[in-house]
């Protein structure tokens, strides 16, 4: 009886007690199509099962009013629901979610953030590169890269241009963006001033491009590319000094809502202390005060379409001279110092047209004004460039098509000859304007994974000199894993050269400038081969070796004479053609212990070939190393070592008596930094020119007599050899082949909020 | 002894089949998750990025790490410029051009604003939890990872 009693209580209470209810569901998403897999979970039971194909799950749970069920699948907002006995059967519909899904992270270091895949041979320096060694500046950070060299032009205002493999400034295109930015007066005078917090990489191209970047990128071109909203931190700040007192400071902020989005990047960097290590009263840095600001726009538009608006404004007051130079001294004869003021604005921007096809319009405009004295000497010129581009991204097959339109006008005038024309017997001045209409089309075919062809030909028409075609042709193999790619490129350049602002020497010392005849344009044409081979012992160490041959044999250069009349500076067509040749290799290594290492080095020859006899060009290495080591300890602490070693140089010298070295020696700049990241912040300090390597206390020609006051000249104008002259010199600050600061110590702190 | 030396063979072959992950496709997700659940393993890697060429050449060279994602997980291997749509279980995410960035990796890469290369994700068998880590994963740390 009692057996039977308890029997039925037992089955009693597993009926009333423990009974379970079967809930039903489906769950779809906002097109009502099923979703399977969704994960539905009741919190209280501590039980949960997945949706079937057809979007629909079973869940028997407690007979309890109280109960809630979670459901939740990735790609889709969590929904909660209550559940009721009375309601058995349930329908869901989840949203679609977007942005970051809510999950643990677990932040490592030995990453990076850069992408690039192309037929034409691109270097892309990533943040990491250039953290390795912080510089206030896009032209002090370009020194680490293989083959690149930031060159100063003078002595007294440290003005200066990037050279790449032997190449001066001129020869290279610097871009934001793609956009073609910098170009005759600011290829010298705009490079510093493009705030560093908002880079997110630079891609270096040594030679021939595509043809979306025009024809007088013959060196090569360095694109700066700013950070894309999405990856860039709300907010950071980095502010940085130096046992000079060179105070940097970069800031970087984005908002964005549902309808647009932007980066502010402000640089302010000053240096203010005038340092005179070498004694001959000049001072060693020029002084510099500078603020830039940069910002970019996104706006975003329901067909998802491109539309970015960015403005740059850079202003900028440098000076050099002699150590009790003032601003009431500016332009006069008595105490020499050289102080530019640049102010420069940019307008960039993008818009992609809402049709079908993938049609983009870039436009552009810069206005460049440029207030600079050399001793007494005046140059004033201000310019003005309007660009714009209209491009048809069209994909077919295996074929991928960029056919565009572009116009370029530029507007230039300055208070030299250049820009002036004798009228009735008077100079009036005549600002010179130029039109450049272009068209281009280039096709990228790819045969399969391992076989790109890009060939490209833009024409461009200009109203001296014509028609203007630059043809491209790019080829890549690659084996199937990748590790292996060859690279093989032939194209020509075209440019027409503006003395006055890209040669600084036109400017400043007593010399005349004459043009000889008529300025041709300088045409060339250049071929380049790369091989790029990664290896990897499948243990702990990963490889990259990148090697590379150039060669660019140039029709016509516009030389300086600077041998037959020292008082003159002669320009005219080469009688003959240049060439620059070349080859580079490098080496980057990374190994999981973190250690990672970075070794490059280039051979070059740069020559100009006049009547049979070879003559190097000056102020060009022809061997030069440069390496990076890095290691990243536990606990966000690294160590990076970067240098770089260069060859002997031609030098200018002035005359047969000169008694300064005609070539450089070899030297070598080094630079250790240290930093720990801690929660948001980064500090990092150390040491820059390790070895104090500082150029000869003589590199400025009669630096005590900057106006020849005291220079004796013959009836031909030239320097004679008196007692308190026995070298026939005469002031010359151009005799520069490295910055000329010793050791110093730095000292840095980066904030940032992602 | 002959049949000593055959089977011997035998099980040497099968060793050295185990010595590439099996990458799985996510075609061929839906199919495995409803005949097996386990947990999923994402890597974004670019062909660019050197610490993901390391991490593929030598975490993912190493025996044991290649026979725990075998058994234990179902690895996918994503690369991170890719433009084409990606269908994840269901939910399909989309490459935009306004803004440069796909939408599979702002949800499954992204790291508080910040993508970098590599990130491994890690997801549970009943895709519950999700957990990425950025940067270069070492055997060592991998292994204590996927535990």
């Amino acid at each position: 009886m009692i057996k039977t009693f308890c029997f039925l209580v037992l089955h009693f209470l597993v009926f009333v007690g423990f009974a379970q209810i079967t809930y039903k569901g489906n769950v779809v998403n906002e097109k009502n199509e099923p979703l399977e897999f969704v994960n539905v979970y009741c919190k209280q039971a501590n039980r949960g099962v997945s949706t079937d194909q057809k979007g629909q799950f079973e869940l028997d749970l407690p007979n309890n009013d109280s109960l809630t069920l979670v459901v939740s699948s990735i790609g889709f907002n969590k929904k909660e629901i209550s559940l009721s006995p009375s309601q058995r059967e349930v329908a869901i519909t989840l949203k679609e979610s977007f942005g970051e899904l809510e999950t643990m992270v677990v932040t490592g270091t030995m990453k990076e953030v850069s992408k690039l895949e192309s037929p034409v041979a691109v270097e892309v320096y990533s943040d990491q590169f250039f953290k390795a060694n912080p510089t206030p500046s896009v032209f002090e950070s370009v020194q680490q890269i293989n083959g690149i060299r930031p060159q100063l032009n003078c002595n007294v205002c440290n003005t200066g241009d990037i050279h790449i493999n032997g190449l001066e400034g001129p020869y290279t295109s610097i871009l934001i963006d793609g956009m073609p930015i910098v170009s005759g007066l600011s290829t010298v005078y705009g490079l510093t001033g493009i705030p560093q917090a908002l880079i997110e990489r630079m891609e270096v191209i040594k030679g021939p491009s595509s043809t979306l970047y025009g024809s007088e990128a013959v060196g090569g071109v360095i694109n700066i590319i700013t950070k894309k909203v999405s990856y860039a931190p709300v907010f950071t700040a980095n502010i940085s000094t130096t046992s000079w007192l060179e105070t940097n400071t970069d800031l970087g902020f984005k908002w964005s809502n549902k309808k647009a989005s932007t980066l502010l990047g402000i640089n302010y960097f000053k240096y203010g202390v005038p340092i005179d290590n070498n004694n001959d009263d000049f001072t060693d840095v020029t002084l510099q005060d500078r603020i830039s600001i940069f910002n970019k726009w996104n706006f975003h538009r329901k067909d998802n379409k491109l539309t970015s608006l960015a403005v740059r404004y850079n202003y900028e007051d440098r000076w050099g001279g002699e150590m009790d130079w003032d601003k009431q001294f500016r332009g006069g004869d008595s105490v020499y110092g050289e102080s530019i003021y640049t102010n420069r604005w940019e307008i960039l921007g993008v818009y992609e047209l809402p049709i079908e096809q993938s049609v983009k319009l870039s436009v552009s405009a810069n206005g460049h004004y440029q207030n600079s004295v050399y001793g007494d000497t005046w140059y004033l010129a201000n310019q003005h460039i309007a660009f714009g581009q209209l491009v048809w991204d069209e994909s077919f097959n295996s074929h991928h098509v960029l056919s565009g339109i572009s116009y370029r006008y530029t507007q230039y005038d300055d208070n030299t000859p250049a820009t002036s024309v004798l009228s009735n017997g008077t100079q009036i001045n005549a600002p010179s304007v130029i039109h450049l209409p272009g068209v281009f089309v280039q096709d990228e075919w790819k045969f399969n994974n391992q076989n790109k062809l890009l060939s490209g030909i833009r024409y461009n028409y200009n109203q001296l000199h014509g028609s203007i075609w630059s043809p491209r042709l790019n080829y890549k193999w690659n084996t199937k894993n990748k590790y292996t790619t060859v690279r093989i490129g032939v194209g020509n350049g075209y440019r027409v050269v503006n003395v006055f602002s890209e040669d600084h020497a036109a400017l400043t010392g007593a010399r005349e400038v004459i043009i000889e005849e008529k300025l041709m344009p300088e045409t060339s044409w250049n071929a380049n081969l790369n091989f790029v081979q990664k290896w990897s012992n499948k243990k702990n160490l990963f490889l990259t070796l990148d090697g590379s041959i150039y060669y660019t044999y140039f029709d016509n250069r516009i030389v300086a004479d600077y041998d037959t009349d020292p008082n003159k500076i002669i320009y005219g067509n080469l009688e003959g053609y240049a060439e620059s040749k070349g080859i580079a290799l490098s080496i980057d290594a990374v190994h999981s212990n973190g250690l990672n290492a970075n070794i490059g080095a280039t051979l070059q020859e740069v020559s100009l070939i006049e009547n049979g006899q070879r003559e190097l060009q000056l102020l060009t290495e022809q061997v030069s190393f440069v390496w990076r080591l890095g290691y990243s300890f536990k606990k966000g602490w690294s160590i990076d070592y970067t240098g770089k070693t260069y060859g002997p140089m031609k030098l200018p010298l002035i005359s047969d008596l000169d008694q300064r070295n005609q070539y450089s020696p070899w030297f070598s700049l080094q630079n250790i930094k240290v930093a720990k990241a801690w929660k948001n912040f980064e500090f990092y300090g150390g040491v820059k020119n390790l070895l104090n390597y500082t150029p000869p206390a003589n590199s400025i020609a009669r630096a005590f007599d900057p106006f020849d006051k005291n220079v004796t000249f013959d009836n031909e104008g030239q320097a004679v050899a008196t007692p308190n002259n026995p070298q026939a010199l005469t002031f010359d600050p151009s005799y520069v082949f490295a910055p000329n600061q010793g050791i110093r110590f730095f000292f840095g702190l980066t904030y940032t909020i992602e | 002894m002959k049949h000593l030396l055959i089977i011997s063979l035998f099980f040497v072959l099968q060793g050295k089949s185990q010595e590439a992950i099996q990458w799985v496709s996510f075609d061929e997700l839906p199919a495995k998750m409803r005949e097996e659940k386990k947990p999923i393993l994402l890597f974004f890697y670019t062909d660019w990025c050197k610490y993901c060429q390391l991490q593929k050449n030598t975490t993912f060279q190493n025996e044991s790490v290649i026979s725990k994602l075998n058994a234990a997980y179902y690895p996918i291997k994503i690369n991170g410029e890719t433009t084409k749509e990606i269908d994840f279980l269901g939910r399909k995410y989309q490459y935009q051009p306004s803004t440069k960035t796909h939408e599979f990796l702002e949800q499954l890469m992204q790291q508080d604003g910040k993508f970098s290369f590599p990130t491994t994700t890690f997801i549970t068998k009943d895709l519950s939890m999700v957990v990425k880590k950025d940067g270069y994963l070492s055997k060592e740390v991998f292994l204590e990872l996927i535990k």
